[in-house]
């Protein structure tokens, strides 16, 4: 006899839409427990509208978010329970150092006892101890990663969602936060993160959707999706690339 | 097309796209006020109204110039020079070009019209007057128009430096407390012995007029020489009493103009921002033990930490605590010292004001709260307890102090009104800071003082009707029940009714806070406070 897990997020018929403007259209997707998830996708193509939705950020016009068994809709405390979330290009109490910040966290999420030792090690994983006074408001692009991922895994979810977490850092951050997302999967959460780099999503995901117009053109693992090519050139034939024209001028 | 005129033309496609709210609340109210100063005009033409009290209008326009600027220090330039640094032009030249543009502003629409009132005085003279009045109105808005920009630009500067900062903030402390309690050494030379119950006035020689020698200082000064221009022409006084103010007000305009484009290129010589707050935490919270407590404690210390390190939070702060004593020294020379205790109730309102954009000014850090459970609860708690522990608690010992000082009569009506009015400032602050948010630049944007924020003059002045109405409630209930009552009663009741609005305004925050949360967070990511009405818009 086997026991049925349930995926950490399912989507049925997500559906967002700004006006006249279809972002997510009727969007399926499972993924599953323990996965390291990537979403591609190019610019506008809804990956962050989605992840929004999932975070209850946004509310769906349409369709169900389920996160680790529990109906969004129905049960967001629980759901908001089972998530750590990082969003790109949004602020944290910023008036805050690091520590203060993951305090803080620890505070009002009721952690208990085992905080201290948690935020001790996560600032030290992040080599964010470093900068014991300085605010949130003064790190840098890859530190504010970095506090950002911190703050996501202190009270230890089961699902991560992650929105462009490797966009426009250096590969030292970004190699302290694949490994620290390595650790986490193989301690049996699950990652679901967006991201414009494919070399990335190659070396990390296990299982890739790309998504454009809000719809998701191919779903599977990578290896199925790059179909024996880079994750790259399957991106750009799928997505389409503009037509390159010769500029005179520029010659 | 010339550089000027390529300014000019951005800065007004700028003002035509939008966002439109603050500018079009704006020109409703600056046209109201401007349409009053012509009915000023109009009822001293015809003897409705003593003619005098048309300086005093022109007057407020003028001083309006002056210190909206150094009130709102961080409103956004709609042109901001330093978009243009890194033009291969000199910097004074890049200001000299940008001064074209400057002109085009509501307040600069506004503030004509105000002033068509010269041509009001002087239609019923003849032409020659209507031409002098025509001239001193371009020349008097010329005038306001580099006042206003150079006291934004000195303001700038100023707000630069730790010291600078200081000195931005006594000068802004400064004029609220004039503006606040000005009126009172005023009041005190007309009705001397109110505080005995003597309400013998002492009246102008002139009935209904300005007393002559506020007419002929508020004349003398810059912002009355259009008007002088004017009045000298339909008396039919020598060419000089014509000529001078206006000749005055074009030099001055043209001196003004030159020290802002000498303060703007100033600016863009220097490196363009502060890259960093220069605010560094004095312990982090790994050195030391952790300490006990909840969400709701770590809202307060969080709070705490907030007013002290965040720019425009520190800068309210300092107003709110530097005014009361300054309307201290304004009130207290005077017949009216009774009137201290209640400097307590204007210090409550002072908080309340300061307190009143909290929400805009942490931006999209809102995220993590509609993301945690139970966390709006112990956010909006929070706020309510640090705004008591930073300025209920001084406002209350303020007021006890100046009770005892001034052994005014009226120190329980005015215990009772602080009491209301700090409870409502405490309830009503994250209440309006989530309905009435002033959205500028996000909390991760703003290191500096002169760093962009949202314009909160319009739940400024909703918190201080609101604080107001509310404080005047338990002297009004104790008069309609008509019974002489001990002074702690007062006390009780203002003390009633103060948790009272705090108990009951607490859910409906809560609440906004739960529905239109994400609404708030998407006109905060993207600066568009239409999105928080347009809620199906709440997009990333």
């Amino acid at each position: 006899m086997t026991t049925q897990i349930a995926p950490a997020v399912q989507l049925r018929g997500l559906t967002k839409r700004f006006g006249d403007h279809v972002a997510v259209d009727a969007i399926d997707l499972t993924v599953p427990a323990g996965m390291f998830f990537g979403i591609v996708g190019p610019n506008g193509a809804g990956k962050s509208t989605t992840l929004s939705m999932i975070a209850g950020l946004l509310t769906p016009d349409a369709g169900s978010v389920t996160v680790a068994g529990a109906d969004a809709a129905k049960g967001r405390d629980r759901v908001l329970d089972a998530l750590g979330i990082m969003m790109e290009g949004l602020s944290l109490p910023e008036r805050l150092t690091g520590a203060e910040l993951l305090e803080y966290t620890a505070r009002l999420r009721r952690i208990g006892d085992s905080w201290p030792e948690r935020a001790a090690d996560l600032l030290e994983v992040l080599e964010l101890d470093r900068a014991p006074s300085t605010l949130i408001v003064d790190y840098s692009t890859g530190m504010r990663k970095k506090i950002g991922l911190a703050v996501a895994l202190l009270h230890r979810p089961s699902v991560l969602i992650l929105d462009e977490p490797f966009e426009a850092i250096d590969p030292v951050s970004a190699r302290a936060i694949e490994g620290l997302l390595g650790q986490f999967v193989a301690g049996g959460g699950t990652v679901l993160l967006s991201s414009h780099l494919m070399d990335v999503v190659e070396r990390t995901c296990e299982r890739v959707a790309l998504i454009k117009d809000g719809r998701i053109l191919t779903e599977g693992t990578v290896d199925e999706v790059r179909a024996g090519r880079t994750l790259n050139d399957t991106f750009v034939d799928l997505v389409g690339a503009p037509a390159q024209r010769e500029i005179r001028w520029l010659a | 097309m010339s550089t000027s005129a390529t300014f000019a033309s951005m800065r007004w496609r700028i003002i035509r796209h939008g966002p439109h709210d603050e500018r079009g609340f704006g020109l409703v109210v600056g046209l109201v006020a401007a349409a009053g100063v012509i009915v000023f005009a109009a009822l001293g033409v015809s003897g409705a109204m003593h003619p005098s009290w048309l300086i005093v209008g022109i007057s407020l326009f003028g001083l309006t110039w002056l210190i909206g600027p150094i009130l709102l220090p961080g409103s956004a330039p709609t042109l901001d020079p330093q978009w243009f640094r890194t033009l291969p032009q000199q910097p004074a030249r890049i200001a000299r070009d940008l001064s074209a543009s400057e002109a085009i502003s509501v307040g600069t629409v506004i503030t004509a019209v105000a002033l068509t009132s010269f041509v009001v005085v002087a239609a019923a003279h003849g032409p020659l007057a209507i031409l002098v009045a025509t001239l001193a109105l371009g020349a008097q808005l010329l005038f306001l128009l580099w006042l206003g920009r150079c006291a934004a630009a000195v303001v700038a500067g100023l707000l630069r430096s730790t010291a600078g900062t200081w000195v931005a903030a006594v000068q802004m402390s400064a004029l609220l407390a004039i503006s606040f309690a000005g009126w009172v050494p005023i009041a005190a030379l007309v009705l001397p012995d109110l505080g005995d119950g003597g309400t013998d006035v002492v009246t102008p020689p002139v009935a209904g007029a300005l007393p002559t020698g506020i007419e002929d200082a508020l004349l003398v000064l810059p912002t009355g020489w259009g008007l002088a221009a004017v009045q000298a022409t339909t008396t039919s006084a020598p060419l000089f009493a014509v000529a001078a103010p206006l000749l005055g007000l074009v030099i001055g305009a043209i001196a003004l103009r030159g020290i802002w484009i000498a303060l703007t290129a100033r600016a863009l010589r220097q490196p363009p921002a502060r890259t960093l707050s220069n605010i560094t935490a004095r312990s982090s919270a790994s050195t030391r033990p952790p300490r006990p407590g909840g969400p709701t404690r770590a809202v307060v210390a969080r709070e705490l930490k907030t007013w002290v390190r965040d720019p425009h939070r520190r800068l309210g702060m300092i107003h709110a605590w530097m005014t009361p004593l300054l309307m201290i020294a304004l009130v207290a020379p005077t017949s009216w010292s009774w009137a201290l205790p209640f400097i307590g109730l204007m210090a409550a309102a002072l908080g309340a004001m300061v307190a009143v954009s909290t929400y805009a000014l942490d931006g999209t850090a809102l995220w993590q709260l509609l993301t945690t459970p139970g966390a709006i609860r112990a956010d909006v708690r929070g706020r309510q307890l640090a705004w008591l522990l930073l300025f209920g608690v001084p406002t209350l010992a303020l007021t006890v102090v100046l009770c005892l000082i001034s052994q005014s009569p009226l120190s329980a009506v005015a215990t009772g009104m602080t009491l209301a009015a700090s409870g409502a400032a405490c309830a009503l602050a994250p209440l309006l800071g989530a309905l009435m948010p002033a959205i500028g630049a996000d909390a991760r944007e703003r290191v500096s003082s002169t760093s962009r924020t949202g314009n909160p003059a319009g739940a400024q002045y909703t918190i201080f009707a609101a604080v107001a109405a509310i404080a005047i409630l338990p002297p009004l209930l104790l008069n309609l029940s008509g019974a002489d009552v001990p002074w702690p009663v007062h006390a009780a009741l203002g003390a009633i009714i103060g948790t009272a609005a705090i108990v009951s305004l607490t859910a409906p925050t809560r609440s906004r806070l739960r529905r239109s949360g994400s609404a708030l967070l998407a006109a905060m990511e993207s600066g568009d406070i239409s999105r928080l009405r347009d809620r199906t818009n709440a997009a990333r």
